[in-house]
Order: C-alpha cells, then structure tokens, then sequence
C-alpha cells in the first residue's frame, strides 16, 4: 500500500513509510487470522455441530471465508484491493455456489459448507506450501 | 531518521484520539438503551434520538478530523474511527428496534423461506425470482445457520454490508487520484451522505459491493497511462475545430484532464490474469443476483474504456454477453410477455423525475421537511462535487475517472423499468465518486491540513450529522416495527388457510414472510384513500368458499396513513369503528399493535 508523498521532506516520509508498511503488515496478518478462523468455522458447519452462536459462524464463513481463501493467490497486490476483494468475492462465491445448487437441484447446508470451506481452504493451504517451500527447498 | 520526541508525541495523539472515540461511542451507545423508535414522529427518529446520542457521535466525528489533520497518517486508528462512525450511523436500528426495518425485507425473507423449503423458485410469482441468486444465497446462508428465520440477518445486514462497502470506496477514491488523507474523509463523507438506504438485505444491498470491487480493482489496476483525449477522438475533433483545437489543447495541459499518477498500482501479468478473474466471478454474481447493477457497471466500464482509462478493452464486451446470455435463457420467463411495461420509461426522463422527485413530495405537512432534506442534499452533494471537480482541474489533479464515475450512472434513467425507485440507485451508485470529488471541495491539498480547512471539515461533518438521521431514518415511523407486528403476521399466518386472501390497508406490514405460495396479499390503500373506504373494504373483504379473506391492521399502517397519506390521527381507528357497526366483520383477534378482522359469515 503506498500512501507516502513523494514530495514531502524526507523525514515525513520515512515516519510515513514505516506507518504504512505497519499498517500493511496489519492487514495481511488480519486476512490470515481470519481465513483461519473461517476455515475451523467451515469444519464446524460441516460436522454440523450445533452452537449458540452458530449463526455467525455461517455469517463469518459466507461472507468472508472464500475471500481469504481466494486473496492469497494474489497476495502481492496493494493490501487495501485484497481487503476490498475479500467480503466481495466471499459473497459472489456464496451466491454463485447457491445459485449452481439451486440450479441442479441440491440446494442445502451440507453442500454449501464442504464447497465454501473447500474455497476457503486455499489460502490455508498455500500457506502451509510456502512455508514448506521456504523450510526445505530454499 | 525520526526522532524519539516526535514519535511520542504521535503515539501520544494516537491513544488520545483512541480514547476520545471510545468515549463518544460509549456515549451514544448509553444513550440509546431504551430508545423506542415506534414512538419516531413525522421527522423519523431524529424526533426520538436524545441529545447525548449526537453529542458522543459527534466527539467521534471531531476525533477523526483531528487524526486527519496529523501530518503523518495513523491508518490504524484511522480505520478504527471509521469503523465507529459505520456503526454509529448504520448499528443504530439494528441496536435500538426490536426487529428488521422496512417491509421490503421481510418480502425478501419470504422468497428466501419459499426457495429454503421447496429447494425451487416460482418463476410466474415474482420478478425477483428471474435473478434468485441472492434469494438463494439466504436459503443456504440460514441452512448453514441452522435456522429457517432470517429474522437476525436482517436486522443486521445494513451495519455488515456499510463496513464491507467502507474498503471499495476507499480503494476507489485512491483510484481517482486521491491522497490517503483525502481518501479516508471521501469514505467518511459516503456514509454520512449515504441517506437512500438500499443497504438492507436485498440484492441491490449485496450487488452494490460487487459493483464496487469491480470498480475498485478496474481503476487501481488496470489503467492505463494514456494520452489526455484519445487520439481517435482528438484528431477528427481537432480536423473539424482546426482554430479552437489550439486552445482546447491549452485548457487541457494546463488541466491535466488525465490519468494521475498515484492511482496506478503495478501489477505483474499473472496478476492481471487471476485479477482479471476475480472481476468476471463479481460481475456473473451480479448478472444472477440482480437486474440493474449490471447495467450501472457496464456502463461506467464502457466510459472508462471509451476514455482510454482502463485498458480491458474486451471487458466490456464479456460483460454485455455475460448480461444478455442470463437476460435470454433464465430471465425469459419474467420478460416475456411483459416488453410493453419494461420499456415503458425509456427515454421519458421528465416522467421518470417526476416519479422520483414530485411524487414524494406528498403528504403530511409535519413530514415533508424530511423530502425537502433529501431533495437539498442531493443537489448540494452533486453540486459540492462539481465545485471539486472544478478545484482538482484547476489544481492539474483531474482524473476522467472521477467524472466517468460519477456521470455514467445518470444515463440509466433514460432506458429503466425502475420507475421511482431509479434515481436512488443512481444517487447511490454516484456516490462514491462524488463523495471523492466532494471531499476535494473541502480539501483540495495532498498535504497535512491547516486551520481552516479543519475547521471546515469539522463544521461540514457535524452537519451532515443530523442530516444523515433526518434523511436515512425519517421515514422511521412507519418503515420500523415492533415485535408484537409480527406476533399479529404470526398469528395471521396459523388462522388463515391456504388459498385465503390477506388484506391490509398499505404494505407498511412485515408480511409476506412465509408461505407466499398459500395467500394472496393485497393493499386496499396503498397510493391514497377514497372517500368511500367502508365500501372498498366491505368490497374485498367477501368470504370465498372453504377460505376466507382477512384484513390485517398494524400500527405502522396506521402512521403510513397518517403521515404519508395525509389522513387525521385517529383515522384507522374510526374506519375500523365503521366496518365493525355494519355487524359484517368480527375481530378474531386484537393486540397492542395489531388487529385481525374477518367477515362475520361463516367462511
């Protein structure tokens, strides 16, 4: 994310630079937590365990999981666009699974949740990939 | 290097903007724990908000304008101040009412039942049902929740779809050129302007974040360093204005009437590529879950490409094909046969502002200071971007962008089928834009601001304030309910039988919920009210074989009248007094705030 001012003294913008850089780091850390946390909340769905704050779980999974999941694949854009494409692409993905299950009659819970946590998966999983990259082949 | 005192003092200024938000927000928060919006006046719930609720937001409001005017930006906190200020704005009803606003979402919770328990659509029901996508959506999104009530998704959904809007808009006033300072009081300045409230749980809700994302990743990646006007225009205009051409050229350099350096964001080829993707998944969501959107979006996508700002130029291409493929093979069956209504309002634009505009006036002298609000902060809104827009170009900071933006939506109200309902998808879809433009009306610098310019910020944010309430929530009155509203639709729906007729006077009820198949729903009074009433009524209101007709009454019906339909205060009550002396109807059943009356005849 780039929010410095090229023509500001040097000194602002090194305070600038280290705030924004923070601020990123921030952001990308919040979209892994939260990929992480749609994920344990898709495994849940999918088991079918039932909670009292269940509804927000399916609201965490459906509105946010396929996002993150899916962000990861271009992780090395601006920060801001990913966190703009998250809860954009959750809701498109959400919407088109219900639609496609609509549409071949299969329309339930059980579907959606192994289709959107398997999406949400993603960007778990890349992760686990790139650490496994940089542990043993580099 | 930056020395130790001064970040002291930042981090000093940051926790105290921190705490000063907190406790503006507690504030306000405190303040409304027993508010009771079905006691809102013609002035919505602006008549009922204590004093100390817009004291806390507005110690929010000023908090935020003092972090904005740190030379060095804080996004963090930032970020949390605006969250606050989403959720002080849009949390409000969600917090404060016993169940979901306006009826028209709990009509979307009926189609979201209906397709949650046959697994299907009824295409012949409801135009809605041709782009189900969305309806879908809910049917699966209560499935996962294990519950078939929408009732808490509803109630929530405006506060969830604001914050999710809040980065888009961001991204898209960086788009245009925008510093992050500015940026972050454009996006302040959408949600305190952001008075149409289409924001609840429907699919224009929903497609106004595609619509978004889709704008927001066109513009920060995918434009193009072009030349001022595109060489295929610039050459036949200049041939044929030889003389003038010279000048316009002038007027152009000096306006910088092109791409701004600050909004371009590089990206590498196999970016693009899953970028790009990323757009065509938004956009076929939008072309399944919802009619107009995808028509807002081509069309600015077409401006942009038409302007050599973006450089998909196929994009636009796709999307038409994207549109007119679902249009013919799964929309058929609600256009066909209906062409002479669908294209009824195209280009009778005088009708299509009559209808939005003169139509709304009407009504309750008392609530008609809430119409003229709205009417007076729409035009001062677009004519504030207009002055922006003039700042920027005389600064060199102009991006077609902005105009692009903020322009395209207008041309739908040439060829819609939206009829009233058109110029607040406009407005909305416009916003983003002039918020931006608005903003450089404030604040046209990149630069840390001085003293007037804070204060200007601050005076203007602190007006909009009350403003935001009277326009967004004025309507409060009768477009909130209270839960004994719904008991009475409960109890409704387990005395009437499949196939009865259920009546109201106007559709400020939340019905249509559950079981839309089994009824046939009908407002007795939903534009004015005749004279002869008892007549119309008694007309309706016939008993039909094994199944009845019912006459539903709610006290948010009652204020539709009053307020809207400019009848006197008592009036439901005495008609109800004049149906029941004809010894014809019979209460079946009688609550605070609701009646069931049905005719006296055995069904």
């Amino acid at each position: 994310m780039s929010t410095t001012n090229s023509r500001l003294p040097s000194p602002v913008n090194d305070t600038a630079a280290i705030n924004d850089e923070r601020w990123a780091s921030m952001c990308r850390s919040s979209i892994g937590v939260i990929n992480v946390a749609a994920l344990a909340a898709g495994v849940v769905l999918i088991l079918d365990t039932q909670l009292a704050g269940r509804a927000w779980l399916a609201v965490l999974v459906f509105a946010f999981g396929p996002g993150t999941g899916l962000v990861h694949l271009f992780r090395n854009i601006d920060v801001t666009l990913q966190w703009a494409l998250i809860p954009a692409l959750s809701l498109a993905c959400s919407l088109l699974t219900a639609q496609i299950l609509l549409t071949t009659d299969s329309l339930g819970g059980a579907h959606g949740a192994i289709v959107l946590t398997s999406i949400t998966a993603i960007g778990v999983l890349m992760r686990v990939i790139g650490y496994l990259r940089r542990r043993f082949v580099t | 290097m930056v020395n130790a005192a001064g970040r002291f003092r930042s981090v000093r200024a940051s926790k105290a903007a921190l705490v000063a938000t907190v406790v503006g927000a507690a504030l306000s928060v405190w303040s409304v724990g027993d508010l009771n919006a079905g006691r809102s006046g013609p002035h919505g719930i602006i008549d009922v908000l204590p004093i100390t609720f817009f004291a806390g937001l507005g110690v929010v409001l000023v908090a935020f304008t003092t972090t904005l005017r740190r030379q060095t930006l804080p996004h963090p906190v930032l970020a949390f101040q605006l969250i606050t200020i989403i959720s002080l704005l849009y949390g409000l009803t969600s917090y404060a009412e016993d169940i979901a606003r306006l009826p028209t979402t709990w009509v979307h919770a009926g189609l979201i039942e209906y397709i949650q328990r046959t697994g299907a659509v009824l295409p012949d029901y409801d135009a809605r049902f041709a782009w189900p996508a969305f309806f879908a959506g809910g049917a699966l999104l209560n499935d996962l929740a294990g519950t078939d009530d929408s009732g808490t998704f509803l109630s929530w959904a405006p506060l969830v779809l604001n914050l999710t809007y809040s980065v888009p808009v961001w991204t898209i006033a960086r788009g245009t050129g925008a510093s992050a300072r500015r940026a972050w009081l454009a996006t302040c300045l959408f949600f305190l302007l952001n008075w149409v409230a289409q924001d609840y749980y429907s699919p224009q809700g929903v497609n106004f974040l595609f619509a978004t994302a889709i704008l927001a990743v066109l513009i920060r990646a995918f434009t193009t360093k072009s030349e001022v006007i595109p060489a295929w225009i610039a050459r036949p205009v200049g041939r044929v204005l030889a003389s003038r051409f010279s000048r316009r050229a002038r007027l152009v350099r000096r306006t910088n009437l092109g791409p701004v350096a600050q909004s371009e964001m590089p990206v590498s080829g196999r970016q693009r590529v899953l970028l790009l993707s990323a757009v065509a998944l938004l956009f076929a969501a939008s072309v399944v879950s919802h009619q107009l959107t995808p028509f807002l979006v081509l069309i600015t996508v077409i401006g942009l490409v038409v302007l050599d700002r973006v450089s998909t130029r196929l994009l636009p291409v796709l999307m038409l094909l994207g549109v007119l493929i679902w249009i013919s093979y799964a929309a058929s069956s609600y256009w066909a046969g209906q062409l002479d209504s669908l294209f009824a309002d195209v280009g009778k634009i005088d009708s299509v502002v009559n209808q939005n505009v003169n139509n709304r006036v009407a009504g309750n002298p008392d609530h008609k200071p809430v119409i003229y609000a709205r009417l007076a902060l729409t035009a001062t809104l677009w004519l504030t971007a207009g002055v922006g827009l003039l700042r920027l170009a005389l600064r060199g900071k102009l991006d077609v962008i902005s105009i692009v933006g903020f322009v395209a939506p207008f041309t739908v109200l040439v060829g819609q089928a939206y009829g009233g309902e058109a110029l607040l998808r406009v407005y909305l879809f416009a916003l983003p834009f002039a918020a931006t433009l608005a903003a450089a009306a404030l604040a046209p610098g990149d630069g840390s601001w001085g003293k007037r310019t804070t204060a200007l910020v601050t005076v203007v944010l602190l007006a909009l304030m009350p403003a935001f309430f009277l326009t967004r929530y004025g309507n409060e009155a009768f477009e909130s309910f209270v839960s004994d509203e719904l008991a009475t639709v409960d109890e409704l729906s387990r005395i009437a039988p499949p196939g009865s007729s259920l009546f109201v006077f106007n559709t400020n009820v939340p019905w249509r919920k559950e079981r839309i198949e089994d009824y046939t729903f009908r407002p007795l009074f939903e534009d004015t009210i005749p004279a002869n009433e008892i007549a119309v009524i008694s007309d309706a209101l016939q008993p039909a074989g094994d199944v009845g007709s019912f006459l539903l009454v709610t006290t948010a019906q009652e204020r539709f009248a009053e307020i809207k339909q400019g009848q006197d205060r008592g009036w439901v009550d005495s008609t109800i007094t004049k149906l029941l002396a004809t010894n014809r109807y019979r209460v079946v059943h009688r609550s605070s705030d609701g009646l069931i009356i049905v005719p006296a005849e055995p069904a």
